[in-house]
């Protein structure tokens, strides 16, 4: 299932395709800045799934679309994003828009909200594609005479009838039974698993390198799930992408991702293969979110659940945002924030007091 | 349509005497209005269509299936929320459908209810003492000074601190609301406590916290529970006996170790082996649904698994399976686990 092919070795021998360096966010908000993002370190290397993961506010979608730069004007974006060598930050809003969907594509959790939900399926898919494959937006429902589409071929390469063409391959692959028949439809006529099929093939349209996917399948019933799931391995497969699959659920980076990277309070606790990390958990937080996970293969006779909770935004502690929370915490990690050191294998923990050896359960 | 001798049957494992509570052939249909806006057509949706059950005293009852198979109808009709179109429900041997109102009130006292949303069922503009001696008040029970220490020693014991019993619902994170809300549920002192969905809206780390609390609950209160999930690890972790639930019927119900680890409904199988377990690269055999669930309104004929079920023989395309025992005492609505295919 861990399609883990190309191995750690090998991948930290190449250049990463996405490299975030002490990447920093800021939101100005009504009672002042608050800081989301305190210098995130992360790579995607070609051709893999990266786990994002983390609690509700840990920073991982904010992680994200600082990437895509869809923060909006209050939040102030620090540190440098590469993509290709390309650092994203610098770009103006016409080099982002040659970069969204073609270079980079995402997509939400609720497919639902995501789709516009007076247009059809088909208008939006087709936008998606003319959008980015550099023809501008036509109205694909407007009917166009023969000469002036034969105009069109001429000048902008794609045409309507090419449009819906591809719409439909794109449909088919991402597995909508009678895609024709869908392109006419609207979005509350679909599931939310058609529905977010549908958003993966809009995302496919500008044949993307890189596929920011934000908890996909959260809103989504298991079994649903899985089918989701399984269709992103075998894109990352087919078509070569590199995908970051954010999620709040261990258990998908577990049969999913070949790298992961924990998130806690804006900062990155541990990354590494994923495989390491299961088999090795060093940071407590990890070791806690592992610990308190029930399974569905086995009995397990009490969860170890950690105290407290999340600290907000403008509460954040001292030193490490863990140190209320960690059965182990030292004196030094009341008063210092620990960084992140990278370890063999490219296994790194961010803690002054890393653990070994199994979990409790 | 369904074997009510069998449902007694798996579910008297312990304990002697009647079972707390009884559902018989429960069913509900909301009449929906569908096709154009001229001419206005009647369909039902069946959202739980013969069920029935039985949860004994001190027992975790589990009912769990994916969005849109009745689970959560089924807590709302045995609270008498709605009202089933048939069937009954018997509490303690009493039969309470068709009760009249103040009947009802006395019988709420009894049975409580947890809903998902923690933020939703809390008053944004009350005090958090106050929400949960409000239920005191409204039950008559003892003066105001009692309320306010039964209410202190019920939060205290749901770990909260003193500190916390001034502010209201918007200053405290999702996991203490949700501990709040069982402290309204419990203070009662009820017989029955639903909860339908209680640990979904929380993160992981707060859901081990909750679960935890809600474990030692209902041992130290002897609280019988039925705990509705779509998140079937937990659910494995909490109940003692489950049923499986697939477009409004029951398809399997059985006790959880012999459901977890030899489920014999393909719908079952193919929902335990959807759920992702977190340890990489371990090797198992899975089985994936194709397509989508269909439609409440258009249920195909026969089996209402047969259009995802990769077993599917043809005479479940034409016979409705009844629920009846296997020879290990569970209950299944199988065709093809029954042999009679």
């Amino acid at each position: 299932m861990n399609a883990n092919h190309l191995g750690p070795l090998l991948k930290s021998q190449r250049e990463p395709q996405l490299q975030l360096s002490d990447l920093t966010v800021d939101f100005d908000t009504p009672s002042g800045w608050v800081r989301c993002l305190y210098g995130v370190d992360m790579e995607v290397y070609p051709g893999e799934i990266l786990g994002l993961v983390g609690e509700s506010g840990s920073g991982k979608s904010v992680t994200c679309m600082a990437v895509m730069q869809l923060l909006g004007p209050r939040a102030l974006i620090r540190g440098s994003v590469r993509y290709r060598k390309q650092d994203l930050l610098s770009l103006d809003e016409k080099g982002l828009t040659q970069m969204r969907g073609r270079e980079i594509a995402m997509i939400f959790q609720d497919p639902m909200s995501s789709l516009n939900p007076v247009h059809t399926i088909g208008r939006q898919v087709i936008e998606s594609i003319t959008h980015n494959t550099g023809t501008p937006v036509l109205n694909p429902t407007d009917t166009i005479g023969d000469q002036v589409e034969e105009a069109v071929v001429e000048q902008l390469g794609l045409t309507g009838q090419v449009a819906r063409k591809e719409a439909r391959r794109l449909l088919t692959r991402v597995g909508i039974p009678d895609p024709k028949q869908r392109l006419k439809e609207y979005p509350h006529q679909m599931s939310g698993g058609m529905s977010q099929r549908a958003m993966i093939a809009m995302a496919l349209a500008g044949r993307p390198r890189l596929l920011i996917a934000d908890e996909p399948t959260t809103a989504l019933d298991v079994t649903i799930q899985a089918q989701i799931l399984e269709l992103i391995r075998s894109l990352r497969k087919e078509m070569g992408m590199s995908i970051i699959l954010i999620t709040h659920d261990l258990a998908v980076v577990a049969e999913t991702c070949d790298r992961m990277a924990v998130m806690y309070c804006g900062r990155i606790a541990e990354k590494g293969p994923v495989k390491n990390i299961f088999a090795d958990p060093r940071h407590p937080y990890t070791r806690g979110l592992l610990a308190s996970l029930p399974r569905i293969d086995r009995r397990t006779d009490k969860l170890h659940p950690m105290r407290g909770s999340v600290p907000a935004p403008h509460e954040m502690p001292q030193g490490c945002a863990f140190e209320p929370r960690c059965s182990v915490a030292l004196e030094e990690c009341r008063l210092n924030q620990p960084s992140l050191a990278i370890g063999t294998d490219g296994h790194s923990i961010a803690c002054f007091n890393p653990q070994r050896g199994g979990l409790q359960h | 349509m369904i074997s009510q001798e069998g449902a007694s049957n798996v579910s008297r494992p312990r304990g002697n005497g009647p079972p707390l509570l009884k559902a018989t052939a429960l069913m509900k249909y909301y009449q929906i209005r569908r096709g154009g806006w001229l001419v206005r057509k009647k369909a039902d949706l069946k959202a739980v269509d013969g069920v029935s059950f039985s949860v004994n005293k001190g027992e975790t009852f589990g009912i769990v299936g994916e969005s849109g198979c009745g689970k959560s109808t089924i807590a709302r009709l045995v609270l008498n929320i709605d009202t089933p179109t048939s069937g009954s429900v018997m509490f303690k041997d009493r039969q309470i459908t068709g009760l009249p109102p103040g009947e009802w009130r006395k019988l709420r006292r009894r049975m409580q209810y947890v809903f998902q949303d923690p933020l939703g069922a809390l008053d944004p503009r009350m005090k958090i003492l106050d929400q949960v001696s409000e239920p005191l008040l409204i039950h008559n029970i003892g003066d105001i000074s009692e309320h306010n220490d039964k209410t202190a020693e019920i939060l205290r014991s749901m770990d909260l601190k003193d500190h916390t019993f001034y502010r209201y619902p918007f200053d405290l994170s999702g996991g203490q609301r949700q501990r709040v809300v069982l402290a309204r549920a419990l203070v009662l002192n009820p017989e029955l406590l639903v909860c339908d969905e209680p640990v979904s809206a929380l993160d992981v780390s707060i859901q081990a916290q909750v679960i935890n609390l809600l474990a030692e609950l209902t041992k130290r209160m002897r609280l019988t529970m039925i705990f509705i999930s779509h998140d079937l690890s937990i659910v494995r972790h909490v109940c003692e006996r489950v049923a499986v639930m697939y477009l409004g019927k029951i398809v399997e119900l059985a006790q959880g170790e012999l459901l977890f680890d030899r489920p014999a409904h393909p719908y079952t199988q193919a929902l335990l082996s959807a759920i992702p377990i977190p340890e990489p690269g371990l090797k198992r055999k899975r089985t994936f649904l194709k397509g989508d669930p269909p439609s409440p309104i258009d249920l195909p004929p026969g089996c209402r698994f047969h259009t995802r079920c990769h077993l599917a023989k043809q005479v479940c395309k034409e016979r409705i399976p009844e629920l009846k025992p296997l020879k290990d005492g569970r209950m299944v609505a199988c065709h093809i686990a029954h042999g009679e295919a």
